[in-house]
């Protein structure tokens, strides 16, 4: 198999030159070389994410086709949507990127996606777990895989989740790309660790942009829900960084054997 | 195979960022933390620092523990497939290392 490239854009060609750059990624010893086109100012991490989107679609590819090889077939479809009720970790680029799809969006669909947040951040006060997933943003040495848990038991559905499919698909948040499972979608309604079989990645990018982020904005990451409060509180930030320099950043994440990251449960 | 997305016309590349090597699940490797050693399950402790053991682990559907600090690769007596402690979801994507 020739070597495979792979070519992203994220910025307007139209509106300014972009700049041109490249990294190679070796993926379970195989290496991809990622071509990038990015704007020329100071940019924030949101501004890189349709390059690190590429990157996750190609990396969650590499995975499922490991798994078909192992005879495994992945059972995610539209229509089903219970991973969908799941705490949902995104990293407060992630936070402005949703906020600006939604600020974009007509009138009468805006009003109702925002009603949704609202209505699931009322949910979690109501039962109390705002101030468990507060806690848990604070302090991450603490195990996620309980409050994950009691998130997923009160079914608090992704406010765009509609007809049990992602409603803005393309735009969705690397978390949500990565998690695909071929274990029978039934077990999906209650998963447990023995029920659930997850198509294993060859990295996790979700997990090297927040991490780069979360230092960089001094920003824990938050449920997805927690997005548009988040840019209410928060609304700008001025941008301090080249886009080369933040995508250097991440893809260094990718590296990380940082054994201090394994001495928690996730 | 090359994926064109057929967005632009590549120019001469001004910034190269190198090659990155992502260790074979070094960066999955995920414990899932328990209170207690089930007497029904068979548990090797391994040096977490050992990526590659780690990696054997999960390819042979082991399941990485985490007990009183120390970390476990478990798998049942049977040596059935146990799945990934790392199924609980999105939620299981939580950085780790984000108190720099």
């Amino acid at each position: 198999m020739s070597e495979a490239t792979l070519q992203l854009v994220a910025g307007d060609p139209a509106r300014h030159a972009l700049v041109v750059g490249r990294v190679v990624l070796v993926l379970g010893g195989e290496p991809v070389t990622v071509e990038m086109a990015v704007p020329p100012d100071l940019v924030g991490f949101e501004d890189i994410l349709p390059i690190l989107r590429g990157v996750t679609d190609f990396v969650v590819d590499r995975g499922v086709e490991e798994a078909q090889a192992a005879g495994r077939t992945v059972s995610c479809r539209a229509g089903c949507g219970a991973c969908c009720r799941q705490l949902v970790p995104i990293s407060q680029a992630e936070a402005r990127a949703l906020a600006a799809l939604i600020a974009a969006m007509p009138k009468p669909r805006r009003d109702e996606i925002r009603r949704r947040f609202d209505a699931a951040l009322q949910a979690l006060q109501a039962c109390g777990l705002t101030a468990e997933i507060d806690a848990a943003r604070q302090d991450v040495s603490e195990s996620t895989v309980d409050l994950g848990m009691r998130y997923f038991r009160q079914g608090v559905a992704c406010p765009f989740l509609e007809d049990e499919a992602c409603s803005i698909h393309p735009d969705r948040p690397l978390s949500c790309r990565q998690y695909l499972v071929t274990s029978p979608a039934a077990n999906c309604a209650s998963p447990t660790a023995n029920t659930i079989e997850m198509v294993a990645l060859p990295a996790r990018p979700s997990r090297a942009l927040l991490l780069a982020d979360s230092e960089d904005a001094g920003v824990s990451w938050m449920p997805l829900v927690y997005a548009l409060r988040y840019v209410e509180q928060v609304p700008s930030r001025v941008p301090a960084r080249t886009a080369p320099d933040i995508l250097r950043d991440v893809f260094s994440r990718f590296q990380s054997a940082d054994h201090t990251d394994r001495g928690r449960s996730e | 195979m090359r994926k064109e997305l057929g967005l632009i016309v590549m120019g001469a590349v001004a910034f190269d960022l190198g090659t990155v090597v992502v260790p074979a699940q070094a960066a999955d490797a995920i414990f899932l933390k328990i209170d207690g050693l089930s007497g029904e399950s068979n548990y090797h402790k391994f040096n977490p620092s050992d990526a590659k053991a780690a990696n054997s682990c999960v390819a042979g559907k082991g399941t990485l523990v985490e007990y009183k600090g120390d970390k476990y690769c478990r798998t049942d007596k049977a040596g059935a497939s146990t799945a990934l402690p790392s199924s609980a979801g999105p939620a299981t994507a939580l950085p780790q290392t984000q108190r720099r």
